[in-house]
């Protein structure tokens, strides 16, 4: 029975961690902009592609 | 059949391309514009759109969106195309490249863009602008069209990013001040997520301490489980409860009583109490109480700050109706035409310095006429839409149109400062006296707020005297908790948010939703005539050939959209969308009558038979002033003018308006037409309609008083779109407007109705009465619900956890009967769609 101190306070450090977590999160900015990234999967997989060269069809401006 | 354009949905009027193509000329056909899409050929309406079409398809990532968006797109205005370079202004002026990132050179730019739909849209600027090089878009809101861009300035450059939005069709604008409250939504986002995962540890402690209680427990797990508890609750009350602390000390400093000053107090004297029964040893702790109050609490505010930020947009329209550059003149001689001029950003313009304004435009700032003749349109600030000429040296004011040829002007005052500002002002704090409402609500939440700490302190006395204090303290905390406003306070706003979010969907956006409670309580709504219950349009029907001319239909439309090119009025507008070959000289507008000029040195006259008589032309008496004439000036004839065409312009019905007036006036509503318009034509609407009450020829400040008179009476609706109708739309209790309407009209409106129907004007109502229901079961179970309570827990009857438990199910419960409204479905949602979206979109699930 003694095994509950155990747990419990494995049970708070995985909460802390939780949090930590959650204001990793925020911080990294994932909760700004919740509508776009719905549309995101049924967008073509080049993207990451196209960033790394950066050459997009409309480069106009670019430096 | 008319089509729609494959990009902002207008009609294309296809009835008469076609059977201008029928006639001799088939090779004009091509002036319809067309776009391949996935190996198909759609129509658009105009050169914006097409440019803006093609540029999006082109894109490889950006093609798909025309199968993603919501809605279509805003109509591109050619000239929105033309103003795309001027960006480049600021290149080298730092000071507008946004806010400078505290540690880096980083800037974070705060945009208003323009014609932003849905998300789909977000996405696509998004996608857009990060293919610039050191360009990041932190957010994109679509509710609000307000975007937060980070970016490098030295890996991009300023106007690269502003003219790859206007390039998609969107008008961004700068935003000077930062309205963005991310910041404030991330730390409220903390707050619950930390209340929120402490409330479920310290629960499951609490359930295993009451079973203890129950069952008896070994005191050193009593002991250890809270100290646990103890641990737990601690970073939860002075974390995520120290908004509530503050505010509560805020106002008792300032002798105000707030709805935070029993919530700090229940969770405070709740967290001491509960360490000092735990330090001794005796009596009982509640530390799952004050979480479980924090965290119900603290959804309460996030729902309502949300709602609050949404509301922000209204203030934003004065903004876009300015432009962003005006073309300054730099040569001081004013002498002759050939003017040196400059474009330059309007906030940069100072007092006594010179401008061109071109036909059609705004003037932005208060002025003085240098040309020798103006013809100006003060519509924005009087109401009345007819050509004022004025000579040189007479004042302008900020808001007038210039209807007739370019201008020259010297600024008397910057654009902060000018008659328009001052009008943007007098409709905000308009904006202030409207929230009458939430005041009253503020006023009933401080006499709850001061009953509830009295019948508290009355507990405890109570108690003290039969000399069982420590009872009494537990009874008075559950006073304090069961007590909490916050049924009281969610039940409105959670109403309010659940009906927003289905009206959204619906096509109807709502832009103040204090005023949707207002609606079902409406005993008359008004409606302006003129782009609300009727529009303009032009079909084939309607182009008659004189039989000697030897002019067709295709020609005689050319020389009339190349006449009505420079013109704004109402009917100009309806060629607006044709292309012409022609080029016009000596345009000349003719006071609200027609237009004139001379196209290959031969000089048109574009007007109503009226004009036409008083130059001497035989008119046939049966035509009607709706049905304008097109004609050509001859020489060596014993006529000065040859007849060529004739128009009818006949103003139409919006679809379904018949059937909605008629519904509203079943329920029991007097429905008003008042209109600018003249006497005839009103009249000959509302007898259409069924309208016994109706008023023409209106200024817009008669308007105002008539509608001021009528809310002496009962509560008041608007529904109108013209620039005209803004101040009645925004002292009416609750306006509607269309998201095509004048932006000034927007910026008045309560909520925004997009695509060409009527009917959700009644749909709206159905809806508002529904959310009248719930909001007054929702306000009489929370009363009902203290009635009962709140005496039995001064009595001690029930537990603080208790407490706090039927505090969380009574929130429950109003939250989930809110939430019936966001259920009410669009008989005809599915209108808004254009039809074009869905083909594609199943071609490619299947």
């Amino acid at each position: 029975m003694n095994m509950i101190f155990v747990l419990i306070i494995l049970a708070v450090i995985l909460l802390c961690v939780a949090i930590v977590v959650f204001f990793w999160a925020v911080r990294s900015r994932q909760f700004d902009d919740l509508d776009v990234h719905a549309y995101n999967i049924l967008k073509e997989d080049e993207y990451e592609k196209d960033a790394a060269n950066s050459s997009g069809d409309f480069s106009g401006n670019k430096e | 059949m008319s089509k729609a354009c494959f990009h902002c949905g207008d009609s294309i009027n296809a009835d008469l391309e076609d059977s201008v193509s029928e006639g001799s000329v088939s090779e004009n056909t091509e002036s319809s514009y067309q776009i391949e899409y996935q190996n198909q050929q759609y129509p658009v309406c105009c050169l914006g759109c097409k440019a803006v079409a093609e540029f999006i398809i082109s894109g490889e990532q950006t093609s798909n969106y025309y199968e993603l968006r919501e809605n279509t797109g805003d109509k591109v205005e050619p000239d929105l195309l033309e103003s795309i370079t001027q960006w480049e202004f600021y290149d080298d002026k730092p000071d507008f490249w946004g806010e400078k990132d505290s540690s880096s050179e980083d800037r974070d730019l705060y945009l208003d863009i323009g014609g932003i739909h849905c998300s789909a849209c977000c996405w696509l600027i998004r996608n857009q602008i990060e293919k610039l090089a050191g360009v990041e878009a932190q957010s994109i809101d679509a509710a609000t069209g307000v975007a937060v861009i980070k970016w490098q300035p030295e890996k991009a450059q300023f106007s690269s990013i502003l003219e790859t939005i206007a390039r998609l069709g969107y008008r961004p604008s700068l935003l000077g001040d930062k309205i963005n409250d991310d910041e404030q939504r991330n730390s409220e986002l903390k707050r619950l997520v930390v209340a929120g995962l402490g409330m479920m540890q310290v629960m499951m402690y609490s359930v295993a301490l009451y079973a203890g209680e129950w069952d008896g427990m070994d005191p050193t797990y009593n002991k250890f489980l809270t100290w646990v508890s103890l641990f737990v609750t601690t970073p939860v009350l002075f974390y995520a409860g120290l908004p509530f602390i503050k505010n509560a000390l805020m106002s008792i400093k300032n002798f105000s009583a707030h709805m935070d000053i029993p919530i700090a107090l229940a969770i405070c004297s709740a967290y001491t109490l509960s360490c000092i029964n735990f330090f001794r040893g005796q009596g009982s702790v509640y530390f799952d109480s004050v979480v479980m109050f924090i965290f119900f609490i603290s959804i309460a505010r996030f729902i309502q700050h949300r709602l609050q930020y949404k509301n922000m947009k209204t203030q934003q329209a004065l903004v876009r109706m300015l432009p962003n550059f005006v073309n300054k003149v730099i040569d001081g001689s004013s002498s002759n035409d050939k003017i040196e001029k400059t474009s330059v950003p309007l906030s940069s313009i100072h007092i006594d310095e010179e401008l061109s304004i071109a036909t059609g435009e705004i003037v932005p700032v208060d002025a003085i006429l240098l040309s020798e003749h103006a013809g100006i349109e003060e519509s924005l600030l009087t109401g009345e839409s007819h050509l004022i000429s004025k000579t040189k040296g007479t004042q302008l004011s900020a808001g007038s149109i210039n209807s007739a040829q370019a201008i020259h002007i010297k600024a008397t005052s910057t654009s902060k400062n000018s008659t328009l500002s001052v009008l943007g002002q007098r409709l905000a704090t308009n904006n202030l006296t409207k929230n009458v409402f939430q005041l009253q609500l503020a006023r009933f939440a401080s006499f709850f707020v001061i009953s509830v700490l009295g019948l508290a302190s009355l507990t405890l006395l109570y108690w003290t005297r039969e000399s069982q204090f420590e009872k009494g303290l537990e009874a008075a905390l559950s006073v304090l908790v069961i007590s909490c406003p916050c049924a009281l306070s969610l039940a409105i706003p959670a109403s309010l948010a659940a009906l927003s979010h289905s009206l959204h969907r619906q096509g109807m956006h709502v832009m103040n939703s204090n005023a949707l409670i207002q609606f079902s309580r409406a005993k008359t709504i008004l409606f302006d005539k003129t782009g609300t219950l009727t529009e303009l349009s032009l079909s084939n029907k309607h182009i008659q050939t004189q039989a000697e001319s030897e002019f067709n239909q295709q020609q005689c439309l050319d020389l009339i959209v190349a006449l009505e090119k420079n013109s704004i009025h109402p009917v100009a507008r309806v060629f607006h969308s044709f292309e012409t070959p022609y080029t016009v000289d000596n345009f000349k507008e003719i006071k609200g009558q027609g237009v004139s000029g001379s196209i290959n040195d031969c000089e048109y006259v574009f007007a109503q038979p009226a004009y036409l008589r008083t130059l001497g032309i035989q008119v046939p008496e049966f035509f009607k002033n709706n049905e304008l004439h097109l004609a050509r000036k001859v020489e060596n004839s014993h006529q000065p003018y040859q007849l060529l065409a004739n128009i009818n312009l006949d103003q139409h019905l919006r679809p379904n308006t018949q059937a909605t007036i008629k519904a509203l006036q079943d329920e029991g509503l007097d429905i008003q037409i008042i209109s600018g318009d003249r006497d005839q034509s009103v009249k000959e609407v509302s007898s259409q309609l069924g309208i016994e009450n109706y008023l023409s020829e209106q200024s817009s400040q008669q308007k105002y008083k008539h509608i001021e008179a009528l809310q002496k009476q009962h509560i008041v609706a608007a529904v109108g779109d013209g620039i005209n109708d803004a101040e009645v739309l925004n002292k009416a209790n609750i306006s509607l407007s269309f998201t095509n309407a004048t932006h000034i009209a927007q910026a008045s409106a309560d909520v925004l109705l997009s695509g060409q129907s009527l009917a959700p004007v009644h749909q709206l109502y159905t809806s508002c009465k529904k959310l009248n229901r719930i909001v007054k079961t929702n306000i009489s179970w929370a009363i009902t619900y203290n009635i009962i309570f709140i005496p039995m827990a001064a009595l001690g009857y029930i537990q603080p956890w208790m407490a706090a438990l039927g505090m969380s199910l009574s929130s429950l419960f109003v939250v989930l009967n809110a939430s019936r409204l966001s259920q009410i479905q669009a008989p005809m949602s599915k209108t808004h769609t254009p039809k074009i979206d869905n083909t594609i979109y199943t071609e490619k699930v299947t």
